[in-house]
Protein backbone atom coordinates (compact mmCIF):
# COMPACT_ATOMS: atom_id res chain seq x y z
CA UNK A 1 0.00 0.00 0.00
CA UNK A 2 0.97 3.62 -0.71
CA UNK A 3 2.85 5.03 2.63
CA UNK A 4 0.95 7.72 4.60
CA UNK A 5 3.26 10.84 4.44
CA UNK A 6 4.95 11.03 8.08
CA UNK A 7 4.69 14.44 8.33
CA UNK A 8 1.10 15.22 7.85
CA UNK A 9 -1.77 15.90 10.79
CA UNK A 10 -3.05 12.74 11.80
CA UNK A 11 -6.58 12.27 13.46
CA UNK A 12 -7.75 9.20 15.15
CA UNK A 13 -11.56 10.32 15.10
CA UNK A 14 -11.64 12.67 11.72
CA UNK A 15 -15.24 14.02 11.33
CA UNK A 16 -14.76 12.66 7.71
CA UNK A 17 -18.09 11.09 5.95
CA UNK A 18 -16.97 10.60 2.47
CA UNK A 19 -14.08 10.78 0.03
CA UNK A 20 -13.75 10.85 -3.51
CA UNK A 21 -10.89 9.80 -5.86
CA UNK A 22 -11.53 11.08 -9.27
CA UNK A 23 -10.18 11.13 -12.88
CA UNK A 24 -11.10 13.39 -15.61
CA UNK A 25 -10.12 12.45 -19.09
CA UNK A 26 -10.36 12.79 -22.78
CA UNK A 27 -13.65 10.98 -23.70
CA UNK A 28 -12.68 7.58 -25.43
CA UNK A 29 -13.92 7.39 -28.61
CA UNK A 30 -15.68 4.80 -29.96
CA UNK A 31 -17.16 3.84 -26.16
CA UNK A 32 -20.91 2.72 -27.15
CA UNK A 33 -23.97 1.95 -24.63
CA UNK A 34 -23.11 -1.79 -24.91
CA UNK A 35 -19.82 -1.07 -23.42
CA UNK A 36 -21.36 -0.07 -20.18
CA UNK A 37 -23.01 -2.91 -19.46
CA UNK A 38 -20.09 -5.30 -20.40
CA UNK A 39 -17.73 -3.11 -18.32
CA UNK A 40 -20.30 -3.55 -15.25
CA UNK A 41 -20.01 -7.41 -15.58
CA UNK A 42 -16.00 -6.55 -14.71
CA UNK A 43 -16.94 -5.23 -11.46
CA UNK A 44 -20.20 -6.58 -10.62
CA UNK A 45 -18.89 -9.03 -8.08
CA UNK A 46 -18.04 -5.68 -5.72
CA UNK A 47 -20.23 -3.48 -7.15
CA UNK A 48 -23.74 -5.40 -7.58
CA UNK A 49 -26.07 -2.43 -7.08
CA UNK A 50 -26.28 -0.12 -10.90
CA UNK A 51 -28.17 2.92 -11.21
CA UNK A 52 -27.88 5.52 -13.92
CA UNK A 53 -27.28 9.12 -13.40
CA UNK A 54 -27.15 12.57 -15.85
CA UNK A 55 -23.22 12.69 -17.25
CA UNK A 56 -21.44 15.07 -15.08
CA UNK A 57 -20.03 18.48 -17.50
CA UNK A 58 -16.12 18.59 -17.84
CA UNK A 59 -14.35 20.62 -15.46
CA UNK A 60 -11.07 22.38 -15.91
CA UNK A 61 -9.08 24.95 -13.15
CA UNK A 62 -7.55 27.55 -15.29
CA UNK A 63 -5.70 30.59 -14.01
CA UNK A 64 -4.82 34.04 -14.77
CA UNK A 65 -8.17 35.57 -16.22
CA UNK A 66 -10.59 37.39 -13.93
CA UNK A 67 -12.23 35.77 -10.74
CA UNK A 68 -15.45 37.07 -12.34
CA UNK A 69 -15.03 35.78 -16.11
CA UNK A 70 -18.50 34.54 -17.40
CA UNK A 71 -19.51 31.70 -16.47
CA UNK A 72 -20.09 29.21 -19.32
CA UNK A 73 -20.50 25.99 -18.30
CA UNK A 74 -24.08 26.14 -17.94
CA UNK A 75 -26.04 22.72 -19.12
CA UNK A 76 -25.87 24.12 -22.59
CA UNK A 77 -22.29 22.71 -22.45
CA UNK A 78 -23.51 19.51 -22.11
CA UNK A 79 -22.65 17.18 -25.46
CA UNK A 80 -25.25 14.30 -25.90
CA UNK A 81 -23.37 11.30 -24.42
CA UNK A 82 -23.94 8.14 -22.81
CA UNK A 83 -25.15 7.79 -18.96
CA UNK A 84 -22.58 8.00 -16.21
CA UNK A 85 -22.85 4.67 -14.76
CA UNK A 86 -23.10 4.51 -10.35
CA UNK A 87 -21.59 0.61 -9.47
CA UNK A 88 -22.43 0.48 -5.77
CA UNK A 89 -21.73 -2.00 -2.81
CA UNK A 90 -24.66 -3.54 -1.23
CA UNK A 91 -24.57 -1.39 1.73
CA UNK A 92 -23.63 1.45 -0.04
CA UNK A 93 -20.06 2.18 1.22
CA UNK A 94 -18.09 2.00 -2.20
CA UNK A 95 -19.11 3.13 -4.96
CA UNK A 96 -17.51 4.00 -8.24
CA UNK A 97 -18.77 6.11 -11.13
CA UNK A 98 -18.00 5.67 -14.57
CA UNK A 99 -18.69 7.50 -17.63
CA UNK A 100 -16.85 8.13 -20.90
CA UNK A 101 -14.58 10.79 -19.63
CA UNK A 102 -15.09 10.26 -15.94
CA UNK A 103 -13.90 7.61 -13.55
CA UNK A 104 -14.54 8.50 -9.95
CA UNK A 105 -14.64 6.21 -6.51
CA UNK A 106 -16.47 7.47 -3.54
CA UNK A 107 -16.27 5.75 0.18
CA UNK A 108 -18.96 6.95 2.11
CA UNK A 109 -19.83 6.77 5.76
CA UNK A 110 -23.08 5.97 5.76
CA UNK A 111 -23.55 4.36 10.11
CA UNK A 112 -22.41 5.61 13.09
CA UNK A 113 -19.11 3.86 14.24
CA UNK A 114 -18.49 2.80 10.45
CA UNK A 115 -14.30 2.80 10.51
CA UNK A 116 -12.76 5.42 8.03
CA UNK A 117 -10.31 3.13 6.33
CA UNK A 118 -7.76 6.28 5.60
CA UNK A 119 -6.89 7.79 2.31
CA UNK A 120 -3.90 4.88 1.61
CA UNK A 121 -6.95 2.40 1.07
CA UNK A 122 -9.13 3.78 -0.67
CA UNK A 123 -6.13 5.10 -3.27
CA UNK A 124 -5.37 1.67 -3.22
CA UNK A 125 -8.60 0.67 -4.67
CA UNK A 126 -9.23 3.20 -7.04
CA UNK A 127 -5.81 2.41 -8.55
CA UNK A 128 -7.10 -1.00 -9.28
CA UNK A 129 -10.23 -0.09 -10.80
CA UNK A 130 -8.51 2.02 -13.35
CA UNK A 131 -6.73 -1.01 -13.98
CA UNK A 132 -9.72 -2.49 -14.91
CA UNK A 133 -10.79 -0.20 -16.58
CA UNK A 134 -7.73 0.36 -18.72
CA UNK A 135 -7.79 -3.50 -19.73
CA UNK A 136 -11.51 -3.34 -20.32
CA UNK A 137 -10.50 -0.74 -23.15
CA UNK A 138 -7.73 -2.60 -24.30
CA UNK A 139 -9.63 -6.04 -24.34
CA UNK A 140 -12.58 -4.06 -26.68
CA UNK A 141 -9.84 -1.77 -28.75
CA UNK A 142 -10.78 1.27 -27.22
CA UNK A 143 -8.08 2.64 -26.98
CA UNK A 144 -6.15 4.13 -23.27
CA UNK A 145 -7.22 6.51 -20.77
CA UNK A 146 -5.36 10.06 -21.21
CA UNK A 147 -6.40 12.25 -17.93
CA UNK A 148 -6.41 15.64 -18.37
CA UNK A 149 -7.75 16.64 -14.42
CA UNK A 150 -8.15 15.19 -11.33
CA UNK A 151 -9.53 15.73 -8.08
CA UNK A 152 -9.83 14.24 -4.68
CA UNK A 153 -12.22 15.13 -2.07
CA UNK A 154 -12.80 15.47 1.59
CA UNK A 155 -16.75 15.86 2.86
CA UNK A 156 -16.60 16.35 6.80
CA UNK A 157 -19.84 16.40 9.04
CA UNK A 158 -19.10 18.44 12.24
CA UNK A 159 -21.71 18.26 14.64
CA UNK A 160 -22.70 20.39 16.92
CA UNK A 161 -21.75 19.14 20.64
CA UNK A 162 -25.16 19.29 22.86
CA UNK A 163 -26.95 22.91 23.25
CA UNK A 164 -24.57 24.45 21.08
CA UNK A 165 -24.82 26.00 17.54
CA UNK A 166 -22.18 25.38 15.68
CA UNK A 167 -23.46 26.89 12.35
CA UNK A 168 -23.73 30.57 14.47
CA UNK A 169 -20.65 30.30 16.52
CA UNK A 170 -18.03 29.46 13.06
CA UNK A 171 -14.99 30.96 15.11
CA UNK A 172 -15.43 27.11 17.67
CA UNK A 173 -14.15 25.65 14.81
CA UNK A 174 -12.62 27.60 12.54
CA UNK A 175 -9.18 29.07 13.54
CA UNK A 176 -9.97 31.61 10.19
CA UNK A 177 -12.88 32.83 11.50
CA UNK A 178 -12.83 35.92 14.17
CA UNK A 179 -15.36 35.50 17.34
CA UNK A 180 -14.57 38.71 18.03
CA UNK A 181 -15.28 40.15 14.62
CA UNK A 182 -18.57 38.46 14.37
CA UNK A 183 -19.21 39.71 18.27
CA UNK A 184 -19.21 43.14 17.11
CA UNK A 185 -21.83 42.58 14.43
CA UNK A 186 -25.06 44.53 15.42
CA UNK A 187 -27.50 41.64 14.80
CA UNK A 188 -26.96 38.09 16.17
CA UNK A 189 -25.37 35.58 13.31
CA UNK A 190 -28.10 32.69 13.08
CA UNK A 191 -25.93 30.82 10.96
CA UNK A 192 -22.86 31.32 8.44
CA UNK A 193 -20.67 29.31 5.88
CA UNK A 194 -17.53 30.68 3.78
CA UNK A 195 -15.51 29.23 0.56
CA UNK A 196 -12.01 30.23 0.04
CA UNK A 197 -9.49 28.82 -2.65
CA UNK A 198 -5.86 28.56 -3.27
CA UNK A 199 -3.38 27.87 -5.78
CA UNK A 200 -1.71 24.57 -5.90
CA UNK A 201 1.71 25.00 -7.57
CA UNK A 202 4.44 22.55 -9.20
CA UNK A 203 7.40 24.22 -9.41
CA UNK A 204 5.89 27.85 -9.08
CA UNK A 205 3.77 26.94 -12.10
CA UNK A 206 -0.27 27.13 -11.06
CA UNK A 207 -1.68 23.41 -11.60
CA UNK A 208 -4.37 23.13 -9.46
CA UNK A 209 -6.57 24.76 -6.50
CA UNK A 210 -7.49 24.10 -3.44
CA UNK A 211 -11.17 24.90 -2.56
CA UNK A 212 -12.63 24.92 0.80
CA UNK A 213 -16.17 25.53 1.75
CA UNK A 214 -18.17 25.11 5.15
CA UNK A 215 -21.49 25.59 5.33
CA UNK A 216 -24.00 24.50 7.94
CA UNK A 217 -26.47 21.60 7.89
CA UNK A 218 -29.62 21.53 10.29
CA UNK A 219 -30.48 18.25 11.96
CA UNK A 220 -34.76 18.04 12.24
CA UNK A 221 -34.57 18.49 15.73
CA UNK A 222 -32.75 21.38 15.83
CA UNK A 223 -28.74 21.25 16.55
CA UNK A 224 -26.65 23.07 13.34
CA UNK A 225 -23.93 21.10 12.26
CA UNK A 226 -21.42 22.05 9.67
CA UNK A 227 -20.73 20.50 5.93
CA UNK A 228 -16.82 21.34 5.34
CA UNK A 229 -15.96 20.06 2.20
CA UNK A 230 -12.06 20.38 0.62
CA UNK A 231 -11.38 19.69 -3.03
CA UNK A 232 -8.15 19.71 -4.74
CA UNK A 233 -8.45 19.55 -8.46
CA UNK A 234 -6.09 20.36 -11.03
CA UNK A 235 -3.68 19.02 -14.12
CA UNK A 236 -1.84 16.21 -13.96
CA UNK A 237 1.38 16.18 -15.07
CA UNK A 238 2.68 14.80 -16.85
CA UNK A 239 -0.84 13.29 -18.35
CA UNK A 240 -0.95 9.96 -17.23
CA UNK A 241 -2.13 7.69 -14.71
CA UNK A 242 0.92 7.79 -12.52
CA UNK A 243 1.05 11.82 -13.13
CA UNK A 244 -2.45 11.93 -12.28
CA UNK A 245 -1.65 9.69 -8.76
CA UNK A 246 0.89 12.06 -7.90
CA UNK A 247 -1.20 14.94 -8.02
CA UNK A 248 -4.26 13.33 -6.21
CA UNK A 249 -1.11 12.36 -3.31
CA UNK A 250 -0.18 15.90 -3.66
CA UNK A 251 -4.23 17.60 -3.28
CA UNK A 252 -4.63 14.92 -0.35
CA UNK A 253 -1.74 16.28 1.70
CA UNK A 254 -2.99 19.70 1.07
CA UNK A 255 -6.60 19.12 2.00
CA UNK A 256 -4.97 17.30 5.35
CA UNK A 257 -3.11 20.32 6.09
CA UNK A 258 -5.52 22.92 5.38
CA UNK A 259 -7.90 20.91 7.05
CA UNK A 260 -5.47 21.08 10.33
CA UNK A 261 -4.69 24.65 9.69
CA UNK A 262 -8.37 26.49 9.39
CA UNK A 263 -9.89 24.22 12.40
CA UNK A 264 -9.04 24.82 16.00
CA UNK A 265 -7.16 23.19 18.70
CA UNK A 266 -10.47 22.82 20.74
CA UNK A 267 -11.91 20.42 17.23
CA UNK A 268 -8.69 18.50 17.12
CA UNK A 269 -9.21 17.22 20.80
CA UNK A 270 -12.26 16.35 20.17
CA UNK A 271 -10.65 14.37 17.10
CA UNK A 272 -8.18 13.26 18.83
CA UNK A 273 -5.32 14.48 17.11
CA UNK A 274 -2.05 12.43 17.27
CA UNK A 275 0.49 14.51 15.66
CA UNK B 1 -28.15 18.92 -9.14
CA UNK B 2 -29.10 15.63 -8.40
CA UNK B 3 -27.15 13.28 -5.89
CA UNK B 4 -29.08 14.09 -2.86
CA UNK B 5 -29.59 10.59 -1.40
CA UNK B 6 -31.16 10.49 1.78
CA UNK B 7 -29.84 9.73 5.06
CA UNK B 8 -29.50 6.35 7.02
CA UNK B 9 -31.98 5.43 9.66
CA UNK B 10 -28.96 4.85 12.29
CA UNK B 11 -28.05 8.21 12.21
CA UNK B 12 -30.17 11.39 12.88
CA UNK B 13 -30.69 12.67 9.30
CA UNK B 14 -29.22 16.04 8.52
CA UNK B 15 -31.97 18.43 6.41
CA UNK B 16 -29.55 20.00 3.95
CA UNK B 17 -27.21 17.10 4.24
CA UNK B 18 -26.57 15.42 0.84
CA UNK B 19 -24.42 12.70 -0.01
CA UNK B 20 -21.53 14.04 -2.01
CA UNK B 21 -21.23 11.38 -4.14
CA UNK B 22 -20.05 13.53 -7.03
CA UNK B 23 -19.77 16.68 -4.89
CA UNK B 24 -16.62 18.84 -6.52
CA UNK B 25 -16.99 16.95 -9.75
CA UNK B 26 -20.27 18.84 -10.02
CA UNK B 27 -18.32 21.73 -10.64
CA UNK B 28 -21.41 24.21 -11.00
CA UNK B 29 -21.52 24.53 -7.30
CA UNK B 30 -17.23 26.07 -7.32
CA UNK B 31 -18.28 27.78 -10.78
CA UNK B 32 -21.49 29.69 -9.67
CA UNK B 33 -19.33 30.47 -6.45
CA UNK B 34 -16.79 32.05 -9.06
CA UNK B 35 -19.15 34.29 -10.46
CA UNK B 36 -20.74 35.58 -7.43
CA UNK B 37 -17.29 36.64 -6.54
CA UNK B 38 -17.18 40.14 -7.43
CA UNK B 39 -18.30 41.74 -10.72
CA UNK B 40 -15.56 42.22 -13.63
CA UNK B 41 -13.95 45.60 -13.64
CA UNK B 42 -16.57 46.89 -16.78
CA UNK B 43 -19.51 45.26 -14.91
CA UNK B 44 -21.59 41.75 -14.82
CA UNK B 45 -21.39 40.27 -18.76
CA UNK B 46 -24.22 42.49 -20.46
CA UNK B 47 -26.83 40.15 -21.89
CA UNK B 48 -25.97 40.35 -25.40
CA UNK B 49 -22.72 39.22 -24.38
CA UNK B 50 -24.25 36.33 -22.93
CA UNK B 51 -26.03 35.66 -25.96
CA UNK B 52 -22.96 35.30 -28.21
CA UNK B 53 -21.12 33.08 -25.87
CA UNK B 54 -24.00 30.67 -25.59
CA UNK B 55 -23.76 30.93 -29.44
CA UNK B 56 -20.20 30.13 -30.04
CA UNK B 57 -20.59 27.12 -27.74
CA UNK B 58 -23.71 26.03 -29.16
CA UNK B 59 -21.94 26.13 -32.97
CA UNK B 60 -19.02 23.78 -31.02
CA UNK B 61 -21.22 21.29 -29.58
CA UNK B 62 -22.41 20.97 -33.25
CA UNK B 63 -19.25 21.26 -34.68
CA UNK B 64 -18.26 18.15 -32.76
CA UNK B 65 -21.35 16.02 -34.40
CA UNK B 66 -19.40 16.91 -37.39
CA UNK B 67 -19.20 12.97 -39.81
CA UNK B 68 -15.46 12.00 -40.72
CA UNK B 69 -14.54 14.19 -43.96
CA UNK B 70 -16.78 16.98 -43.57
CA UNK B 71 -14.41 18.98 -45.74
CA UNK B 72 -14.20 16.27 -48.55
CA UNK B 73 -10.93 15.40 -47.13
CA UNK B 74 -10.36 13.31 -43.48
CA UNK B 75 -11.50 16.10 -41.68
CA UNK B 76 -12.39 14.70 -38.20
CA UNK B 77 -14.76 16.37 -36.15
CA UNK B 78 -14.12 18.40 -33.32
CA UNK B 79 -12.90 16.10 -30.23
CA UNK B 80 -14.91 16.54 -27.81
CA UNK B 81 -12.85 18.02 -24.62
CA UNK B 82 -11.57 20.82 -27.12
CA UNK B 83 -15.16 21.70 -26.81
CA UNK B 84 -15.22 21.21 -23.18
CA UNK B 85 -12.31 23.21 -22.62
CA UNK B 86 -13.68 26.12 -24.89
CA UNK B 87 -15.24 27.75 -21.99
CA UNK B 88 -12.06 28.19 -20.16
CA UNK B 89 -10.87 30.20 -23.39
CA UNK B 90 -14.18 31.89 -23.40
CA UNK B 91 -13.94 33.37 -20.35
CA UNK B 92 -10.59 35.10 -20.65
CA UNK B 93 -12.50 37.32 -22.99
CA UNK B 94 -14.41 40.46 -21.43
CA UNK B 95 -17.77 41.60 -21.63
CA UNK B 96 -17.19 43.75 -24.94
CA UNK B 97 -15.35 41.41 -26.66
CA UNK B 98 -16.87 41.04 -30.09
CA UNK B 99 -18.05 37.66 -30.89
CA UNK B 100 -15.12 35.36 -32.52
CA UNK B 101 -16.09 33.25 -35.78
CA UNK B 102 -15.43 29.63 -34.52
CA UNK B 103 -13.79 27.45 -37.49
CA UNK B 104 -13.22 23.76 -37.08
CA UNK B 105 -9.96 22.58 -38.30
CA UNK B 106 -9.21 18.90 -40.20
CA UNK B 107 -7.89 17.24 -37.59
CA UNK B 108 -10.54 17.89 -34.84
CA UNK B 109 -9.35 20.70 -33.44
CA UNK B 110 -10.93 24.32 -32.99
CA UNK B 111 -10.01 27.61 -33.72
CA UNK B 112 -11.21 31.36 -32.92
CA UNK B 113 -10.51 34.05 -34.92
CA UNK B 114 -11.15 37.87 -34.89
CA UNK B 115 -10.73 40.26 -37.64
CA UNK B 116 -11.26 43.49 -36.67
CA UNK B 117 -10.45 46.76 -37.74
CA UNK B 118 -6.57 46.12 -38.51
CA UNK B 119 -6.48 43.44 -35.62
CA UNK B 120 -6.18 39.98 -36.35
CA UNK B 121 -6.20 37.38 -33.37
CA UNK B 122 -6.53 33.43 -34.03
CA UNK B 123 -6.28 30.91 -30.78
CA UNK B 124 -6.32 27.49 -31.64
CA UNK B 125 -7.33 25.21 -29.01
CA UNK B 126 -4.93 21.74 -29.96
CA UNK B 127 -6.15 20.23 -26.77
CA UNK B 128 -6.86 21.31 -22.94
CA UNK B 129 -4.03 23.07 -21.39
CA UNK B 130 -2.34 23.60 -25.36
CA UNK B 131 -3.57 26.92 -27.27
CA UNK B 132 -1.39 28.65 -30.45
CA UNK B 133 -1.69 31.72 -30.53
CA UNK B 134 -1.47 34.78 -33.61
CA UNK B 135 -1.57 38.36 -33.16
CA UNK B 136 -1.53 40.78 -35.79
CA UNK B 137 -1.86 44.77 -34.97
CA UNK B 138 -1.25 46.05 -37.92
CA UNK B 139 -1.64 50.05 -36.32
CA UNK B 140 1.15 49.15 -34.49
CA UNK B 141 3.11 46.70 -36.68
CA UNK B 142 3.61 44.20 -34.13
CA UNK B 143 2.72 40.26 -34.72
CA UNK B 144 3.14 37.79 -32.63
CA UNK B 145 2.79 33.94 -32.42
CA UNK B 146 3.06 31.62 -29.14
CA UNK B 147 1.77 28.74 -27.41
CA UNK B 148 0.41 28.17 -24.12
CA UNK B 149 1.29 24.94 -22.31
CA UNK B 150 -0.73 25.21 -19.32
CA UNK B 151 -3.56 26.45 -17.56
CA UNK B 152 -1.90 29.85 -17.34
CA UNK B 153 -3.90 32.18 -19.92
CA UNK B 154 -2.68 35.38 -18.44
CA UNK B 155 -1.03 35.86 -21.63
CA UNK B 156 -4.19 36.19 -23.73
CA UNK B 157 -5.39 39.39 -21.95
CA UNK B 158 -3.30 41.92 -23.76
CA UNK B 159 -4.34 40.71 -27.30
CA UNK B 160 -7.95 40.41 -26.09
CA UNK B 161 -7.85 43.82 -24.38
CA UNK B 162 -6.24 45.50 -27.80
CA UNK B 163 -9.25 43.61 -29.30
CA UNK B 164 -11.91 44.66 -27.40
CA UNK B 165 -10.59 48.44 -27.63
CA UNK B 166 -10.14 48.35 -31.31
CA UNK B 167 -13.44 47.02 -31.25
CA UNK B 168 -14.97 49.93 -29.61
Amino acid sequence: MHPRPAHLPDFENPPVTEVLLGLQFAPVSGFQAVHLGLLWDRFRDAFPVVEEKPPLNAVFETFGIPAAAPEIRFELLQMPMLTRLWLKEPNDVQLIQFQTDRFIHNWRKVAVGQEYPRYEAIRERFTSEIEAVRTFLADHKLGDITPNQCEVTYVNLIESPENTNLGASLAEVFQIWSAEGQASLRFPTEDAGFTLRSVIRKDEDPIGRLIVSARPVRQPDGPVGIQLELTARGRPLPGTIQGAMEFLDLGRERIVQGFADITTPRMHNLWRRRQ
Amino acid sequence: MSGAISTRADRPAFNNYVWQSEPASRASRWQLLETTVAPSPTGWPRVSQWRWVESVVRQARTLARLRRGWDRHDGEPVRRDIVDFLPEVLGALNPDTPAPRIVPMSDGTLQLEWHVADLDLEIEIVEPYHLVVAFDDRRRRESREFEILSGDLSRLSEPIRRLTEGHD
